[in-house]
């Protein structure tokens, strides 16, 4: 890239910054149905886990 | 776009910025729309467009980083490239996502524009309650002052004194200094600019003050440079010789302040676009593509602009010299400013041979080149009777920069000698002016006023000024003294 030796800065640290907390925010909503779809995976896979044996011992 | 004027609110004004963002608003609509059309989907075409637009705009802010990762001008377009297809390919393969990733990319849009307006609004707010600033008062000219001469004022940007130059780049041979003299110039030997930038520094040799009034209507706590510029677009001196019956002519570059001075009768400045709108055509995706075809770009670079105006300036300023009638000629020539490319003959130098030479040599090569131009143009314009010749100034605003195009400001005696030392040649024919070694430039139309036109301008203190940082621009510190007890 030519090197800017204008007045005007192009400012591309900050406009990188910037669009990375843009991204932060996007992502969650541009995958939300795989995200969503993971979560319930997860909760279902708690659910199917076996109680510990200390859970158990109290429920005695 | 947004972008790069929120990043320079302090030299951009919303008018310099409103046509380029609503171009760029309008193709981008088009092309959604297109896209939209072909895609059969207008959500479709809004994503691949957002791709090109971000191609499009992005691609030089993150190419110097892409340069030193080894990647090439081919390389980084074939990536961005694989971007677009792949965004292109999605796009058209997503049915049921399609909504979420609209959402998506509406919430990355939006939350760019929030932060760009989260910078800009706060700050225009503040500058359009500014209170206007305070012009210089009018001058007033003796009754029966007539001088009949033309003026030229000729600023060659961070064209130093001698003793700048030497300490700077270890210039010790610049025969201009004593050329000028021996005809008839008054070069004083210890000239200084009075501000170490070239929007202050114009404004007040323009405006015959030092910039108090700055500090005063601005305040200190500030980084708007705009204010200042606002006093180079309206400058007395113009207003003044207008009044005179002078026609004025200004004889610009890409630096916006003096680009466009809207009491000039005639502005003669290379190409259309800004400085803004320069520095954007070389952040987009442009340049590259017309690299690697090897084609000369209709769209020139910052380069080939710092060039082409520069030649273009030392030809108006010829032309503009046979024209009839009074005349004020203001032309401000972007040499020795870098970026270096000119030879010492005025041959093109690449940007590769540029970037590998030391620049003392660069330096020495633009300086020989200004030279060159200013033997030539100050030739022509004594080349009649003397009482036919005009009054001609031939002036630095500044001196060169302490470290290579950056201005690593110090607060040494050294840097301020160098920064602040200024060429400064007045030629004052049919008048016996008394020119003082320690001039500044806040007085050359002081004295070109009061001994062609009788006004009553006395010489200000030649005293010269500094600012602690660019947030606290208008905060001036008087270094006269640190100035001359480092030259002992």
């Amino acid at each position: 890239m030519s090197p800017f030796l204008a007045y005007i800065d192009p400012g591309s640290g900050s406009l990188i910054i910037q669009a990375a907390i843009a991204a932060v925010i996007a992502i969650p909503i541009f995958f939300r149905s795989q995200i969503a779809r993971a979560m319930r995976a997860l909760r279902r896979s708690e659910e199917r886990e076996p109680p510990s044996g200390d859970d158990a011992a109290t429920k005695h | 776009m947004l972008f790069l004027y929120s990043a320079n609110l302090a030299l951009v004004l919303p008018v310099d910025a409103a046509a380029p963002v609503a171009r760029a608003v309008i193709a981008a609509a088009a092309l959604t729309a297109f896209l939209g059309l072909v895609l059969r989907d207008i959500r479709r075409g809004a994503i691949v467009a957002s791709a090109i637009v971000i191609t499009y705009f992005g691609f030089g802010h993150v190419s110097g980083f892409l340069s030193g990762l080894g990647l090439g001008d081919a390389a980084q377009l074939g990536l961005w490239g694989v971007v677009v297809v792949v965004t292109l390919i999605l796009a058209a393969r997503a049915s049921a996502r399609l909504p979420q990733a609209t959402a998506g990319l509406n919430v990355f849009a939006i939350v760019l524009v929030v932060i760009a307006a989260a910078t800009i609004l706060p700050y225009e707010i503040t500058r359009a309650r500014r209170e206007p600033v305070a012009h210089a008062a009018p001058v007033t000219a003796a009754t029966d002052a007539a001088p009949g001469r033309d003026i030229y004022f000729l600023v060659f940007d961070r064209y130093g004194s001698a003793d700048a130059l030497e300490r700077r780049f270890d210039i010790t041979d610049n025969d201009l200094y004593g050329w000028l003299e021996e005809r008839g110039f008054h070069v004083p030997s210890s000239s200084h600019a009075n501000y170490r930038a070239t929007d202050f520094s114009l404004a007040a040799t323009l405006n015959m003050q030092l910039l108090d009034n700055l500090t005063r209507d601005v305040g200190r706590d500030s980084d708007d440079r705009t204010a200042a510029q606002d006093m180079i677009r309206e400058h007395e001196v113009g207003r003044f010789l207008k009044s005179q019956g002078y026609r004025y002519y200004q004889i610009g570059s890409w630096y916006g302040p003096s680009r466009s001075i809207e009491i000039a009768d005639e502005s003669l400045v290379y190409g259309v676009a800004s400085e803004f709108e320069s520095v954007l055509n070389d952040l987009t995706i442009m340049p590259a593509i017309d690299r690697v075809r090897g084609v000369v770009s209709p769209e020139p670079t910052f380069r080939d602009r710092h060039r082409e105006g520069t030649l273009f300036a030392f030809r108006q300023l010829r032309r503009v010299a046979t024209a009839p009638g009074l005349k004020f000629v203001f032309a401000h020539i972007l040499l020795p400013h870098d970026p270096y490319v000119f030879k010492a003959d005025g041959s093109p130098l690449s940007e590769e041979e540029a970037n590998g030479a030391p620049e003392p040599q660069l330096y020495a090569d633009h300086l020989a080149f200004a030279n060159s131009q200013i033997k030539q143009i100050v030739g022509q314009l004594l080349a009649g009777p003397e009482q036919t010749r005009p009054i001609v100034i031939i002036e630095g605003d500044e001196g060169p920069l302490m470290c290579r195009s950056v201005d690593c400001v110090r607060n040494t005696g050294e840097y301020l000698r160098i920064r602040l030392g200024n060429l400064v040649a007045m030629y004052l024919p049919g008048v016996d002016a008394l020119i003082p070694d320690t001039f500044t430039s806040v007085n050359t139309f002081r004295v070109v006023l009061r001994e062609y036109f009788g006004a009553e301008l006395e010489p200000l203190p030649d005293r010269s000024f500094t600012w602690p940082d660019n947030d606290h621009i208008y905060d001036f510190r008087d270094v006269t003294d640190q100035i001359l007890a480092s030259g002992e």
